[in-house]
Parts: C-alpha cells; structure tokens; sequence
C-alpha cells in the first residue's frame, strides 16, 4: 500500500511536519495525571494533590522505591527540560507495605525471576473484605510506554498489618533431565509465611525462606526543589558531520559590484550583519582587529549588510540610504570585504541551515558559515563567533572524519555505527534467518537496483568488493528464489552471480543442482565439468560435489566423489562424515561404520556419528548391527551433549533404551521429545515420536524398515 | 484546524460519500484540533493552569521555572527573504465548524472565570456582568450531599453524581449574578483553605442553536500550599446565550458530577521534585538533561539528531550489586546516554562513560536484565539500527557482548521474559516506524489506513540461545501474526492463569494485540476474541489487577482529544457520517482504556464507569500503588510536543 507524495492525505502530514519543525507546538503544555483506586470500582483525579501535574511533555514512567522508605518514588522521563524528575514520594499514610526481590534459580528459572507471579494473602480481619484478600503482582521488565521499573515488587497493603502468607509461582520450565520426574506444578510453586509488614525480603528460589534485606535504615534526605531550566538561547554553534555543497552565491559591495560569493584558495567565512544590531557590530570590530591573523591562515571574511531584513528595522534593502552601514562598515569593519546581503543569498543559506539541522527556525542575526577550501559549509555560527573559537575551528576544516564527528556532538560518547551493518545484504542476510524471503528479496533489489548501471556495463567499474558483492547479492537472491520453488528465476540470478562470483564454487554447484532437479541434466553437467576443471584437487570442493549429489539422491556419485575427497585428505571431516552418509544410504551399514568409527575422533561431527550409530545400533532391522550396550551409551552421551533439548537425540535414546528394554525409560524420553519436538512445530516428527511412543508402551522397541543392500 | 489548510474545505470532506480517504481527514483533522490550542492555551502567562509556577515554593505542582537569558538575538524575518511565513494564530481558521468558533468563545469567557475563582473573597456580581446573563442560575456548584468513596490516612475523596443523587433532595437555587458569585465563592471553599487555587475549564461538547451555546465543560480547580492539598474535578453543562458578536454569557450551570480530594496530611502534595537533590552535581545534568530536546535539535547536525519526538525511556536497574538502584536514561541521536549510579545518601553519580554505556545513537528504551544467568544486571540496548546487547562484569562495567540488526524497524519499547520458559530472558523488541521513515527524518509516521493502519515496522522477538546469541523467531513462534502495525509499546502478562506469559502489544492508528502462548511458546492473537484490540493510538501497556479479583487487568493509553470529543458528537458530524464509521471515529478520539479481565478469557472495557479515559495524549500510563492501600492506581504521562511558538497546531 502506498500513495504518491502529492496525495492530500500525506501532504496533511508533511504540513504538520514542516510547521513543527518551524516551531509549532502540538498538544503542548499538558499536566501528566494520576488517578486514584478507590476501592476497585472507580478512580478519582488526584493529579493535583499529588503534585504530578507538571507541565512536561511527558514519556517514560520508572517505579522505584528510591529510598527504601516503603513507597513508591516516580523516575519520570519527558522530552521538555529537564528530561528526568525524580518524584519523590512523601507519603504521609498509616497504610503498610512490603517489598520482595526474588531470585530464581539460573538454570531452569532466569536468574531475575522475571515473569514470576506473586500472591500475597492477607488475613481476612483488620478491615480486610474477605473477597479482597489477594493480592497479586508480576515480576515484569519492560511495561508501559519505553520504561523499566525496579525489579523490587512493592505492594502496599492498606491498614493490614499481618500477612497470612506469600505465593510465589517462578517462572521455571521444570528439570531437563529426561525420564527424571518433572512434577513442574510442585517445584515451581513456593509458600511462604511468618512475613511481617513493612519489610524488604530477598527471596532465593527453592531455599524456602524469605530472608529480610538490607541495607535497612536508610536516612535519605533530599530537598525538594524546582529545577531551573535554562530561556531558549539562540546562539549557537554547530558543526556538520556531513559538509554541504555551497550552492552558486554571489554579493554586491557597497559600489554596485557584484563578486562572486566562493571560497578562494582557502576557508570562506561568510557574515550576516545589520546596521542596527549591537552584536553584530563589536563582532565586526573583533574580525577587523583579528585579521592578519585570519589573512595568515588564508582565511576570507566577507561580512554582508542584512539591513532591511530583520523585520525590526524599517531598512531599505533597496539601496535607497546605506549610508548608515556604510560607516559602518568602514569605521568597525577596516579592511574586511563588505557588502550586502540580497533576499536572494538570505534565503539560500537559510535553506542551507535548514538542510544541517532538524528545527527550521529563522536565521538570528549575526549569523556566520563557514565554508572549507572546496566550498562545502563546515560550520554555522547563530550569533556572535568568538574569533578564538574560529582560529581553533580553522584546524578542524582538514580534520579526520573522526574528530569532525567529535566536534560535532556536544558531548563525548560512542557511536553504534560500526555494529550494525548498513549493508542491504547484511539486512537481507537477516530477513533471511528470521524467515521473511519477502523482504530479503526486497532489500536485495534495492541493492542491486542501486548498481544497476554498473551492472549493466558488465561490472566493470566496480572494484573488486563491489564486484563480490554484487555477486553475493545475486547469490543470495538466487537462494531464496531457489527456496521458494521458483527455479527458473534461481537459474537466471545464479548466473548472474556467477558473472561477479566467478571465483567460488558454491554458486555454480548451487546451480549445477538447480538444473539437475529441473531435469536440465546436460546444462547441469557443464556447470559440474567446469568445477571439477577449475579445482580438481580440491576436497572441499570434492565434497561439496559429494553433498550435491547427496542431495540430488545419486548416492553412487555421491559416494564416488567424497571418496575422492577422502583419498585427497583422509584427516578431512566432512568428507568423511558425508562419505558415511552416503554408505548408510546405500546400505553399505559396515562400511559407514568404519567410517563414522574414524569420526569419532572428530569432535565436530561426533555428536551426528554417535547419533546414527546408536540408531543403527537400536533399531536395525538385522540384529547383527543392534547392540543395546553400545547404543545406550553413546545415546545417553548425546543426551547429555545436547541438554536433553533436542528431541532427535531424545528420540534416539528413547530407541536405545526400548532396545535394552528398558521400556519405562524409553516412555519418559519419547514423551519429553514429543514436548520439544511439539515446542519447534514439527509435525511430522512428532507424528512418528507418537508411534514410537505407542511402541515402547506396549513393550516393543523400534525397527526400522530394512533398506535392501546395494 | 490544520485540516481547513490542508484540504480546500474540508465541510466537503465530511459529505455522505464515505470513501476511506475523506473520512480519515476528518479524523486527522479532530486529533489535530484535539491538540489545539483551545485545550491548552499557549501562552503560560495568561492560562490560570500555569500562572503559579511560583507553586513551586509552597509546595505546589513543581513547573519548571526558565530562568532569563540575554541570548535572544534579533532573527530574520522569512517574509522578508521570500520564505512563507508561519501563520501567526494557527487556530484562526476553523474547519468552517461553527461550534468550534464557539467553543473558543465560550473557552475564553471559563477563563476569565478561572481568573474570579482564583480570588475567592472578593468575587462579587460586577465581576461576573460580562460572564453571565441577569438571569444566570445554578444549583449548588460544590453539591451539598456528597458521598465520601475514600477516606485513609492520607486522603479523602468525596463524589457527587446527578445520576445517584436524590431527587427529593432539596436543591438550593443560585440565581442572578450575585447569586452566582455566591455559588462560586463556596465552591472553591475547601481550596481557599488549603492554598493558593488554580483552576483549568476544558470544554469536551458544544452544541449551537440559534440563541445558545450547550457545553459539557470539565472544571479542574486545586488549592495547593506547604501544609495542605485539595482538589475538585466536576463536570458541568452550560447553557450560554449567544448575543450577536459579542461573547456568548453564562445562562445556566448544571453540575453532573462532582469530585473532590483534600490530602489529610501537613505535607501539602504527595510527591515532591528531588531531581536537583539526587542528580544536580553531574554536569551531565547540568549541561545536558535539564534541556529538553529543542535546544538540542538547533544545534546538533541532522545526520545524528533528526528526531523531534523525543522518545526517550527509562530503565532501573542495581548495576554495581550493592543493592542500591541506578537510573539509565536514554538519549535522542548525537547526545549520550547517561547511567546515574545511586550512592547511600541517595544521590546519583554519572558513570556512563566508565561504565561504557555513553551510546550516542539514537535510542529509546533499554532493559537492565541477567542475560546469561551470572548473577548481574547486563543491558539490552535498543537503537536505530538494532539492539546492543552488553554484559555486566558485576561492578557496573558493560562490554557489547553482541548486536542484533532490526533492519525491520526503528526500536522503541523492549520487554522480557522466558517465554518458552528454558531458562534464560527473551527479548520482544517493538519496532514502530519502518527504517527508512526514521531515515528520512519524518516526525510522524505515514499510517495507512489512518484508523487500521498495516503499514509499520515489524516487531521482534528474539531468543536467547544462550552465550550471547540471540536469534529472531518472531515468525516461528506465531508472533508474525498482525505485524505491520505501528507499535509503541508491549507487556507480558499471564493474563488467563495458566502459567504461561502471554503478551499485549499497543499500536498506535489501529487495533492493539494480545497474543496468547499455548504453553509450548507458541501465541496467537486473540485480541477480538478478548475484546481487547481498542483500535485508537495505543501507546503503552500496563497490567495489575486493579480490582482484586485474582486475574490481571489491562490499561492502555491513547491520546484524547477534546476537540476530537466535540467534533465528533456534533449533530452536524452524526448526519453526515455513517454510524459504523462515526463508532470507529468516537472512539478513536476517547482516551485511554482500562479493560477488567473476567477471568474466562475475555475482558470488559471499563474505561468510562472508572473514570481513567482523560489521560490527553498520553505515554507512559503504568499502575502503582502510590499510596500503600492495596489499590492499583494510575500515573500518566502526557503531551507531545512544547515549542517556543506558542500556537499550538
């Protein structure tokens, strides 16, 4: 869905945009409120007696007891000065409170307990409505509108002074351990008792007692007082990151000669002034008194006369009586270049302002830029520019963009640039992960649009990081296109990356398969050819082939080019492990284990090995290949590898045992995989989990269908 | 207003032919107006809200006070230099709504009144002779018979409502100007006691005849010093007899609910202003957070700050372990955020530097959270471009331990939690604005449909694989459902007390979402099944039950809009406008929402009976308990943007 940019519906909003930048305001000069519970039915306005009202524009709310005296302080966050309030809490009440901090157990409950619910029970007498007795709270981080309020949950409790008991439900999953007993509703639900009012308690999950917490008398004293925001200034100083092209200026001096306004083998310091303008006037007497020295550092100082343009002034832009400035001129100026300032050149370097900073606002007089040696405006000075100030700004015009950057923000600090990628691809890469082919694709074509007309001349122009990455962005389109089933757009986008990518071999063997699945057999072999002519000793590259035809479910070639791989470097992993693979496949269940038995010295894949053999080693249908013992052992070391968080190596546990027979064990584990696998949604997993389940409940273990050998 | 400067005319725009287009001018037109200046007149010199800044020192509502400065300069006028001017008086052009030129004839004359009610005493009938007709008649402005709802220790709240009240009742009748005087004088009887009074008329309906002017008038009045506090808020309907063009006077007042709450304590307000007290000996402070963004966004390059909105949050956390909490506070592009490290006196020290969180990059919210289970707070950081994640060696020291892209949107509210309960904190990151709005330097989004708008950033949520690395599942776990929103804001909560944390997502311009986890970690959103979606400008999200009937309640903020009230109950709108259409308008413009949990999965919006819609164009709305009594109450934050041009859009 989108509208043109002359749609009226936009062109509201572009309105309100430009009249707030020029200083309107928009539901300004607003109280914050505060209502008040009376009794769960109704709120009453207590925005005023509470002293909340101020006019801010207000944004964040972060609750806290500041200074641990039993209520509530209020950290308020607001784009009007000052940006924070610390609301102090004055509480004059004979109602009770208490406060907990929990902490749950770091493994199965996050540390901060976040998440957990809290019951306080009170005791039914003590004016307490018996219906009225709960009380409940969340432990939350992050609520409201960009705010986090203490992790410390407050609760007041009226007149109530004893508390029945406290309930804490954490926020735990319950123990990962398979077959272990995972009573989750018991372990994660806490009583606690013997609490007294107005106290802190720090609660440790599973100690069962909830301790009182220090540092208990604190004596804040802090006096109230009504910060002191500073009147607007308009003076100001600013320092572009990103220089602006000086657009084509020019001045007429006080003879009716114009001259161009540009800078002349060094810095340009254009003034705005006015006859009338105190300021404006001492500041022409310090550049004249200051100007061997600009002269000496090839600085030029034009100062044009802006009479006439103030609105305070009833001045005559039109030439009739200059003579005011011109003496002016003369006497405070000496030798500066002097002249006058046309509506035109006003406008054009308000616009120029405009474009450096957010507000729009008009231009204050005097008013100074600064323009560097290749005419790109470095500086604007709102108001009077100390000429001390300018000699040092002199030395930052040739700076590195680092310390330009420095200068330019008020105060030190870090900039996050360098984490995030700016990079099309790196967003699509992104999209990507996060399952969005959509918007992947579209951050892909905005890159690739951007280098269209390079691309179009055949890549040429572009170095050689352009050119790889280009290639990537093609490759990665040609991904997701191949992903979603649209083959020949894949084709079509591989061999456009192959054109910039030429260097590599995933792409050509990514589109070596695509052909092959489209049945483009003879295509796909050319492109299969020219990898094997192009790095035939390679075994990463033999492998890969391997895996293609793995893929493809062409195991004797499969086999026969990861056996090259193999031949060409025995220590080689994956060759291996994909050499075994394809074995197993084939049937060839003796020799994959060979294989996978060399594995195992290969921590990388050894979790995968372990996992078919013990498969192998439980299920086969050939009780030559079963071994309980073995299958048992290398199952449960994967469980434990694993966290007994992945339902595939649970599954396969689950097989071991109903191979030893010990079919309880063999229940538990199934149903903990079928829980995880039913977490991560898939389905057809879970379906065949079931089976297995129904299986071991009757006692018998799994089989697998016999695969003939080959 | 700015709808009459936008669009030719935009009477036209609210013609029967309902294409989708016109009726969201008309609707952008009212939350425009509902800003106008009408509500809250700009000059602070004349608005008797404002006047006491002075308060202050009594113990009042603490404004702050701007000090003068000689560093006014003379400015070039852009008329001179053939720029168009900003028209002077943005509310002179009406959208051709008579009522609204009334409105402000009848807001100017309450204002006067407000000045008379600020000096009890003398208040007499040649006063009122400009405000009110000969025949002006009222019952009792502060009602004789009122109901006590709350009386603690603390406070006492008293209400009137015509609708409960006793109609055999004796009614004591005001009449004429001296009468009136009489009336006024006692209303504002229980402030003069209790301090210097300010009073505030917001008029929420008007209603035009040939003759009169019918108000629904809100009257907001305090009485504030050192030692003692009251308030009154009443809503009153007003009869007003046009006379030409002269100002529309006061013919009748009739009060239709009453409230008022007078602190028993000797302490005056409830909250004092300590923020000098903790923060005042950073320069940071000084130099830095006691200005509010305008003076920034004149003196800082687009590049880094080109964001007027000021969206900036906060987050508490103990960072150094000494059981002491600190205050992070988040900062717009081009200036620092700043961690204040809170000592034993209670005053904070600025550590952001050491510390190594003095981001410059334009972020809006972060959350102190153990992230990796070590016993510290570490810190997520959301920015422009994505999320910092930092990791606390247990002194207060963070190092950027990872960093997640959000190419997807701009960040602004986060929350956590294990929502597939393994052990270690998630991260929900809101994503309002696409990037390249935010890149363009857009103030204000472009949504499309304005009322049901599909056209924002995507929300993320990213789990916590352990050893810092986080991966985005938002699509896997369900939470992709509805995604296109404009969202402010999100919660966690396990709202039907099933052990699992299920999470409500506000968004501004549309429906708001409540996604139930099944308890595998996967949601759905049932936000319509729950009555829950409040399609307005959702901006934050709040739970606690404030009811205490054991289930989780809900409050969300939205922006209200008096202007957008009356617009939108005027008779001249109901005609022209279809009721589906006018439903979906009326409540965009109603405010904040507070939805009571019935526990069966479902909700009941109970916004208008509790009293919590009138939160203006609020922010952060969060519950707490700020009195002790086991009640969950309301904090609001509200107002957009303040700027120099007192006119306001």
């Amino acid at each position: 869905m989108s509208l043109a940019d002359d749609d009226p519906y936009l062109a509201q909003w572009n309105v309100v945009g430009k009249m707030i930048r020029r200083g309107s305001s928009f539901s300004g000069r607003e109280g914050n409120c505060c209502f008040l519970n009376t009794g769960g039915t109704r709120f009453a306005d207590v925005s005023a007696v509470t002293g909340l009202d101020q006019i801010d524009d207000g944004r964040a709310i972060a609750l806290v007891d500041w200074d641990h005296d039993g209520d509530l302080d209020i950290w308020l966050g607001s784009r009007t000065g000052p940006r924070v309030r610390l609301m102090r809490n004055n509480l004059d009440t004979k109602n009770r409170f208490v406060q907990f901090k929990l902490q749950g157990n770091g493994v199965t409950c996050n540390r901060d307990a976040i998440g957990a619910r809290l019951e306080i029970h009170l005791v039914s007498d003590g004016g307490v409505k018996s219906e009225n007795r709960k009380l409940i709270k969340t432990l939350r981080a992050g609520e409201g509108f960009v705010s986090q309020s203490s992790k410390w949950v407050h609760f007041g409790l009226g007149p109530a002074d004893s508390i029945e008991r406290l309930v804490v439900k954490w926020p735990d999953g319950g123990t990962p351990e398979a077959g272990g007993e995972s009573n989750v509703e018991a372990g994660n639900i806490e009583t606690y008792r013997n609490l007294e009012t107005n106290r802190r308690y720090s609660i440790i999950q599973g100690s069962g007692e909830a301790k009182l917490a220090g540092p208990t008398a604190r004596n804040v004293t802090l006096t109230p007082t009504v910060p002191k925001v500073p009147a607007p200034s308009s003076k100001a100083r600013v320092v572009l990151v990103k220089r602006l092209e000086l657009p084509n200026l020019s001045y007429r001096d006080f003879d009716g000669q114009d001259h161009p306004l540009s800078p002349r083998n060094g810095p340009l310091l254009i003034n705005l002034w006015a006859s009338w303008c105190r300021p404006c006037l001492k500041e022409l007497q310090e550049f004249g008194q200051h100007r061997t020295e600009f002269e000496k550092l090839g600085l030029q100082v034009v100062a044009l006369c802006a009479d006439g343009l103030t609105g305070e002034d009833k001045g005559n832009l039109d030439g009739t009586d200059l003579t005011a400035a011109r003496n002016i001129a003369k006497r405070r100026g000496g030798q500066l270049q002097i002249g006058l300032a046309s509506r035109g050149l006003v406008r054009q370097l308000t616009e120029l302002s405009h474009q450096a900073v957010y507000q729009h606002r008009p231009l204050p007089l005097p008013v100074s830029f600064l323009v560097d040696r290749r005419g790109q405006l470095a500086l604007i000075y709102k108001g009077p520019v100390d000429p001390e100030q300018l000699l040092r700004d002199l030395a930052l015009l040739d700076a590195m963009p680092r310390e330009i950057e420095r200068a330019a923000l008020p105060f030190p600090g870090r900039g996050s640039r360098h984490l995030f990628s700016d990079r099309e691809i790196d967003k699509a890469i992104a999209f990507r992960d996060a399952g969005y082919p959509d918007d992947c694709q579209y951050e892909l074509r905005i890159f690739l649009t951007s280098k269209l007309p390079q691309i179009r001349a055949g890549g040429g122009d572009l170095d050689d990081d352009a050119r790889r990455e280009v290639g990537q962005a093609y490759f990665l389109l040609a991904t997701v296109e191949r992903e979603q089933g649209r083959y020949p757009t894949a084709v079509k986008a591989y061999r456009n990356a192959l054109q910039f990518l030429d260097d590599i071999p995933n792409a050509r063997l990514a589109l070596f398969k695509v052909l092959w699945r489209t049945k483009q057999r003879q295509l796909a072999q050319t492109e299969l050819d020219e990898v094997m002519r192009r790095w035939p000793h390679s075994v990463q590259v033999a492998t890969a082939i391997g895996q293609a035809w793995l893929e493809l479910g062409q195991l004797d070639k499969a086999v026969e080019h990861l056996d090259r791989g193999v031949q060409i470097d025995p220590t080689n992993g994956p060759a291996r492990f994909h050499l075994a693979v394809a074995l197993q496949q084939q049937g060839k269940v003796g020799e994959a284990l060979e294989h996978y038995d060399r594995l195992l010295l290969d921590s990388a894949v050894a979790i995968i090995a372990r996992n078919n053999i013990a498969w192998i080693r439980s299920t086969h249908a050939d009780a030559r290949y079963r071994s309980a013992e073995v299958a048992v052992k290398l199952a449960e070391i994967n469980a434990r590898a694993t966290a007994h968080r992945d339902p595939a190596k649970l599954d396969t546990l689950a097989a071991a045992y109903a191979e030893a027979g010990r079919f309880d064990r063999a229940v538990a584990t199934a149903e903990k995989a079928i829980v995880l696998a039913r977490a991560s949604n898939q389905e057809q997993f879970t379906t065949d989990l079931k089976a297995r389940l129904l299986l071991y409940l009757a006692k018998k273990p799994y089989r697998e269908p016999a695969v003939r050998e080959r | 207003m700015f709808g009459a400067r936008c669009s030719t005319d935009s009477s036209t725009a609210v013609g029967s032919r309902q294409q989708p287009i016109v009726a969201t001018l008309v609707l952008l037109t009212a939350i425009g107006c509902g800003a106008c200046g009408r509500d809250d007149p700009g000059d602070p010199s004349t608005d008797s809200a404002t006047t006491n800044t002075a308060a202050g020192d009594v113990g009042g509502p603490q404004h702050s006070v701007e000090t003068t400065s000689s560093d006014r300069l003379p400015r070039i006028d852009p008329a001179a230099i053939g720029l168009d001017a900003q028209s002077s008086d943005p509310g002179a052009e009406r959208d051709g709504w008579d009522s609204e030129a009334a409105s402000a004839a009848v807001d100017a004359q309450l204002k006067s009144l407000g000045k008379l009610l600020a000096h009890p005493k003398t208040i007499n009938a040649g006063q009122l002779e400009k405000l009110v007709t000969a025949d002006v008649r009222c019952g009792p402005l502060r009602p004789a018979k009122l109901q006590t709802v709350m009386d603690d220790s603390s406070l006492i709240v008293r209400r009137w409502s015509k609708n409960d009240s006793d109609s055999l009742d004796p009614i004591k009748l005001h009449l004429g100007p001296r009468g009136f005087a009489e009336a006024l004088a006692e209303l504002v009887k229980p402030l003069a006691s209790a301090g210097k009074i300010r009073t505030k008329f917001k008029v929420v309906r008007v209603e035009i005849a040939e003759e009169t002017i019918r108000t629904s008038v809100v009257y907001q009045a305090a009485g504030l010093s050192k030692t003692a506090a009251a308030q009154q808020t009443a809503r009153w309907q007003c009869e007003w007899r046009r006379d030409g063009g002269n100002k529309p006077r006061l013919e009748s007042v009739t009060v239709v609910e009453y409230e008022e709450a007078i602190s028993r304590s000797q302490r005056g307000v409830q909250f004092v202003d300590c923020t000098e007290a903790v923060l005042g000996a950073n320069t940071s402070y000084q130099k830095q957070l006691i200005h509010g963004i305008g003076h920034w966004l004149g003196r800082i390059d687009y590049q880094r700050l080109n964001d007027n909105g000021a969206y900036q949050g906060l987050a508490i956390g103990d960072v150094n372990g000494d059981g002491l909490e600190d205050l992070y506070v988040l900062q717009p592009g081009g200036l620092p955020n700043r961690l204040f490290v809170q000592q034993a006196d209670g005053t904070a020290l600025d550590t952001s530097a050491a510390a190594g969180v003095d981001w410059w990059s334009h972020c809006h919210a972060a959350l102190f959270v153990d992230l990796d289970n070590d016993g510290d707070q570490d810190l997520v950081i959301g920015t422009t471009h994505g999320l910092i994640f930092m990791a606390n060696d247990g002194q207060g020291k963070f190092t950027t331990a990872a960093s997640q892209l959000t190419p997807s949107g701009v960040v602004y509210s986060l929350c956590a939690a294990d929502f597939d309960m393994d052990g270690d904190l998630d991260i929900y990151a809101c994503c309002y604005t696409p990037a390249q709005e935010h890149i363009k330097g857009n103030l204000m989004a472009r949504p499309m449909p304005f009322q049901d708008a599909q056209n924002g950033g995507r929300n993320v949520l990213f789990r916590n694989e352990q050893n810092w690395r986080f991966r985005d599942v938002t699509r896997q776990v369900g939470l992709d459902a509805n995604n296109h929103r404009f969202s402010y804001a999100a919660a966690w909560e396990d709202y039907d007390n099933d052990g699992d944390l299920d999470l409500y997502v506000a968004n501004d311009y549309g429906r708001n979402h409540l996604y139930e986890n099944n308890g595998q970690g996967h949601f759905t959103d049932v936000a319509a099944r729950a009555g829950v979606e409040d399609m307005a400008t959702g901006m934050s999200v709040s739970w606690a039950d404030y009811n205490r009937d054991g289930w989780m309640d809900l409050y969300v903020s939205n922006m209200w809009s008096s202007a957008g009230n009356r617009v939108m109950y005027q008779s001249r709108f109901l005609s022209d406008t279809d009721q589906s259409t006018l439903g979906v308008f009326r409540r965009y413009v109603r405010g904040n929402s507070l939805f009571s949990n019935t526990g069966a999965g479902t909700f009941t919006d109970v916004s208008l009976e509790t009293g919590v819609t009138l939160g203006r164009w609020a922010w952060s709305s969060n519950f707490a308990d700020i009195n002790n009594d086991g009640w969950e109450d309301l904090i609001v934050t509200n107002g957009f943007i303040t700027q120099e041009d007192t006119g306001d859009l």
